[in-house]
């Protein structure tokens, strides 16, 4: 019953103080989407403790403000929206404020638009995982947040250019950046 | 298209790497949502709770009302008491069932234990008793004392006797003096404010037969026909007391007062 709703229904059915299933309903969006918000934070922080703690947050912060939600927004834009805040909060504490803000200069005729090897087994599989987070950990945080929020978060360029308060052709180009950068990196697997 | 393909493939390989946060976060998160909920809960519960605090001020305001004018009341029950318990204080027995020798006899000895008591207090606490309204105590010793002098010269301690009598009648149960002026003052206030509780009479506050009852008073009034107007008023008192009558009252007694200057 509960598994056929959506975020936003989950998110509301939570919010219900005196359903039976609210704490069901708080599980049910939890495992949807603990994965893609721990990755998200982890290739954010490259700091497995900070990032432990911050994934916390990000939780809390949405059981806390879960009356403040509106059923009409998409809960993963919500989401991820206090993620960046509680990300750019991190940066500044520990000073790499500038390492966010930084946009990478590197012009994409650099990036050869090459293809993308497929694995043959599963060692070059996990090779290729490897390098793929080594490449991500390697990215400015703009293009990596563009990257991992389109294709980890499932969001469109629309919704990533909401949450990063950017204009939508400045997300679309950061992404392709990451794109052709990973690809890159992904070159010598072919 | 191809684009698409290769951004496809990447995305796959990201997700195949299906990071997941260690099971000590999840159930933290977990059991956070779940206090989170009880917590609501039970501030919720408080709130109701806090919902019938108005309601048990008032009610309780409205039980201390009574309360108040009861203990005024048993205040003056209280001094009555004393002052008519004091100067008789043992029942004294019929002379039909006694004969008169040991009627006497008897009677001589409860003045004599009552005016030992008395003159031993008097005697000795005098100055506390007035200014520290201390409690009378009576030791043997002094009983034996004062029963010596009381036996020597009687009729020297009747008036002490009566004296301290007539300040212990002032004092009330818990010892201290009674102030007549502020216990006056509390029954009038309670007078009033319980006066002030009734209702004016108002077409739109009486039934109909109370409606009735009234405008045949104002008849009475009219018709100068005093005597049923009064009767009248009094059965509309009795029969509606929680009515401010005041008002009638005045009417009748201007009416009456008109009809005799006339």
């Amino acid at each position: 019953m509960l598994d056929q709703l959506n975020d936003e229904q989950l998110m509301s059915t939570f919010k219900q103080k005196h359903d039976i299933n609210n704490q069901r309903a708080f599980e049910m969006l939890y495992a949807r989407h603990k994965g893609p918000f721990y990755r998200f934070i982890t290739k954010s922080i490259n700091n497995e403790q900070d990032a432990h703690e911050l994934y916390q947050e990000l939780w809390f912060k949405i059981i806390n403000n879960k009356d403040k939600f509106n059923e009409q927004q998409k809960f993963t834009t919500w989401a991820y929206t206090i993620a960046r805040r509680l990300l750019i909060d991190q940066f500044r504490k520990t000073g790499r404020m500038a390492e966010l803000s930084r946009l990478d200069n590197s012009e994409p005729d650099e990036l050869a638009d090459t293809g993308l090897p497929s694995p043959e087994n599963e060692f070059t599989a996990k090779q290729m995982s490897r390098q793929l987070n080594q490449t991500i950990s390697q990215l400015p945080h703009s293009q990596r947040h563009a990257f991992l929020l389109k294709c980890d978060g499932e969001l469109s360029i629309k919704e990533i250019a909401e949450i990063t308060q950017q204009p939508h052709e400045k997300v679309k180009s950061q992404y392709r950046y990451a794109v052709n950068k990973i690809k890159l990196a992904l070159e010598h697997f072919k | 298209m191809n684009n698409e393909n290769e951004d496809q493939r990447i995305t796959d390989l990201l997700r195949a790497d299906n990071e997941q946060p260690p099971k000590a976060l999840d159930d933290a998160i977990l059991k956070y949502a779940k206090s989170s909920q009880t917590e609501n809960q039970n501030v919720e519960a408080k709130n109701k709770k806090r919902d019938w605090k108005p309601w048990l001020a008032a009610a309780s305001v409205v039980l201390v009302m009574p309360l108040l004018w009861l203990m005024s009341q048993n205040e003056s029950l209280i001094q009555s008491k004393e002052t008519s318990v004091m100067p008789q204080a043992a029942p004294q027995p019929s002379a039909k069932s006694m004969g008169t020798p040991a009627l006497e006899q008897r009677n001589e000895q409860r003045f004599e234990q009552a005016l030992e008591s008395a003159h031993a207090d008097f005697v000795d606490d005098e100055q506390e008793q007035l200014n520290e309204e201390d409690k009378i105590t009576v030791s043997g010793s002094r009983i034996k004392s004062a029963l010596d002098e009381a036996q020597a010269e009687p009729a020297a301690y009747i008036d002490q006797f009566e004296q301290v009598m007539e300040v212990e009648s002032q004092r009330s149960i818990t010892g201290r003096m009674i102030d007549h002026e502020s216990v006056e003052a509390n029954k009038a206030l309670l007078k009033d404010e319980l006066k002030a509780k009734k209702r004016t009479i108002k077409p739109s506050n009486m039934d109909p037969l109370m409606a009735l009852e009234y405008a045949q008073f104002g008849r009475y009034l009219e018709q100068g026909q005093f005597d049923l107007a009064d009767q009248l008023l009094t059965e509309m008192q009795e029969n509606w007391p929680d009515f401010d009558y005041e008002d009638m009252i005045y009417r009748l007694a201007i009416a009456e007062a008109n009809n005799s200057e006339s």
